[in-house]
């Protein structure tokens, strides 16, 4: 089955990057990436994308390390973002 | 040339620094606008460079560490946030133009706590008095004219106890004192990457414990539709392309200044400025301003001849090919603390390439140009 990837939304650049590296760190891999617009409620967000199946655990992670963190998203198959409710 | 005006900005870099700095040039965009390569590589090195930096002074969150032009624009930001016009500001004796400047562009009721040159005890105790009713504090750590080390520590548990939310200059102490700026209980740090941080000119770091107000306002690669700037460090003061090359070069002095121990370039500087002190000492026509203990002082060293004008006697040097600086240093509130507005003095401060051998040839320049007259 393919793995599904999930965005989690960052309020700046260097959130997204402390958030990659508290994950990187803890095994998960965590890309940051310049969000899509259509996820981007602010205009220009980064984020960063990770295999579904790290996500809850990444979250704990993030709010362990007291990272403020946006929205989640999950990637579709036919390349929209569905809202992850957390 | 032998270079001793450190103080002013650190000539002499590591190699790596300037490595650092034109690879920057060649490989690095801009962070925190495309996504591609280039711009991930910048933005990469800019955090590599907060952590770098956070973990020296002693910062838990790398956010904290906010990017500027220089001491002066970190010290602009602090002072605007936490001043408006005519409210009351307690002063060191010694502070720097960068901080009298924008209080008096305030209209700043500006209280000097005055106290004599290498007396921490008696600064404590003006601070003491001066600091009821004050909105706000601004305190160098080292002062750029003679190397004191004010009592930052003391002072800043008096401004808690007062409730007084304190700037601290460590212009002169980044990358020279080590020190821990988290446990400072400070609202702000500032300091200049280019001089003991060893970094290129045009960067500065302010280290931000209370909520700045932006002093620009602009892109920030964020948030982009609202029209306020954003809430979260750094990104609130940091509108604008930044200085990528510069900040790439900061990260390697401070990797650089990482790996040889703040603590270990201190003894270095302390040792080389008091064998320099000791042989100035021996000129009878200079005055030397060097503080009776010398843990009060840093490897600054201000001297003056009773005879001769301070930028005539930094000319002469010059033509020796030995650089220093004279004058009042930006900093007339430490030369009237001293008694030394009229004249100036010339300055010597050192780096940790400076030498045995340079400090004997200078000693040896001044006899020379002393004796002649």
């Amino acid at each position: 089955m393919m793995q599904r990837y999930c965005l989690i939304m960052c309020r700046s650049l260097t959130y997204a990057q402390r958030s990659s590296q508290v994950l990187e760190r803890a095994g998960i891999t965590a890309t940051v990436l310049k969000a899509p617009q259509s996820v981007s409620k602010t205009g220009c967000t980064y984020c960063v994308k990770l295999y579904e199946s790290r996500l809850v655990r990444a979250l704990a992670l993030l709010d362990r390390a007291a990272i403020r963190r946006g929205k989640v998203y999950r990637l579709l198959e036919d390349g929209t973002y569905q809202e992850v409710t957390v | 040339m032998i270079y001793l005006d450190s103080a002013a900005t650190s000539l002499l870099k590591p190699p790596s620094v300037v490595r650092a700095t034109a690879m920057a040039m060649r490989t690095m965009a801009s962070p925190g606008r495309g996504g591609h390569g280039a711009a991930m590589r910048a933005a990469d090195t800019v955090f590599a460079c907060r952590e770098a930096a956070a973990e020296l002074f002693h910062v838990p969150e790398p956010e904290r560490v906010v990017f500027t032009m220089n001491a002066t624009h970190a010290l602009n930001i602090a002072i605007y946030s936490l001043v408006s016009p005519g409210d009351p500001v307690v002063i060191s004796g010694y502070e720097h133009n960068s901080v009298t400047r924008p209080l008096h562009a305030l209209g700043a009721q500006v209280r000097v706590a005055e106290s004599p040159l290498f007396e921490p005890e008696t600064a404590v105790g003006a601070f003491r008095r001066a600091l009821p009713g004050a909105k706000a504090a601004v305190c160098t750590m080292v002062s750029n004219v003679f190397g004191y080390l004010l009592p930052v520590r003391e002072i800043a548990e008096l401004c808690a106890a007062a409730g007084v939310p304190l700037i601290v200059d460590a212009s002169q102490a980044a990358g020279c004192v080590a020190f821990d700026a988290a446990a400072l209980g400070a609202a702000f740090v500032a300091m200049p990457g280019h001089k003991g941080l060893l970094g290129p000119q045009g960067t500065g770091i302010l280290l931000c414990f209370a909520q700045p107000k932006p002093l620009l306002c602009g892109g920030t690669g964020s948030q982009s539709v609202l029209q306020d700037m954003p809430e979260e460090l750094p990104d609130r003061l940091e509108a604008g392309t930044h200085n990528v090359p510069g900040i790439a070069g900061l990260l390697a002095g401070i990797r650089y200044l990482s790996a040889q121990g703040v603590e270990n370039i201190e003894r270095r500087e302390r040792r080389l400025a008091q064998r320099l002190t000791a042989q100035m000492r021996a000129e009878p026509r200079l005055e030397v301003f060097a503080a009776p203990d010398p843990a009060c002082q840093t490897a600054v060293l201000s001297v003056r001849c009773r005879d001769m004008d301070s930028e005539l006697l930094a000319q002469k040097l010059a033509r020796y090919g030995i650089a220093v600086r004279a004058g009042l240093h930006c900093a007339p509130v430490a030369h009237r603390s001293a008694g030394t507005l009229e004249t100036g003095t010339v300055r010597l401060s050192l780096s940790p390439f400076n030498t045995d051998a340079e400090i004997a040839r200078t000693a040896r320049v001044f006899h020379e140009i002393l004796r002649a007259g």
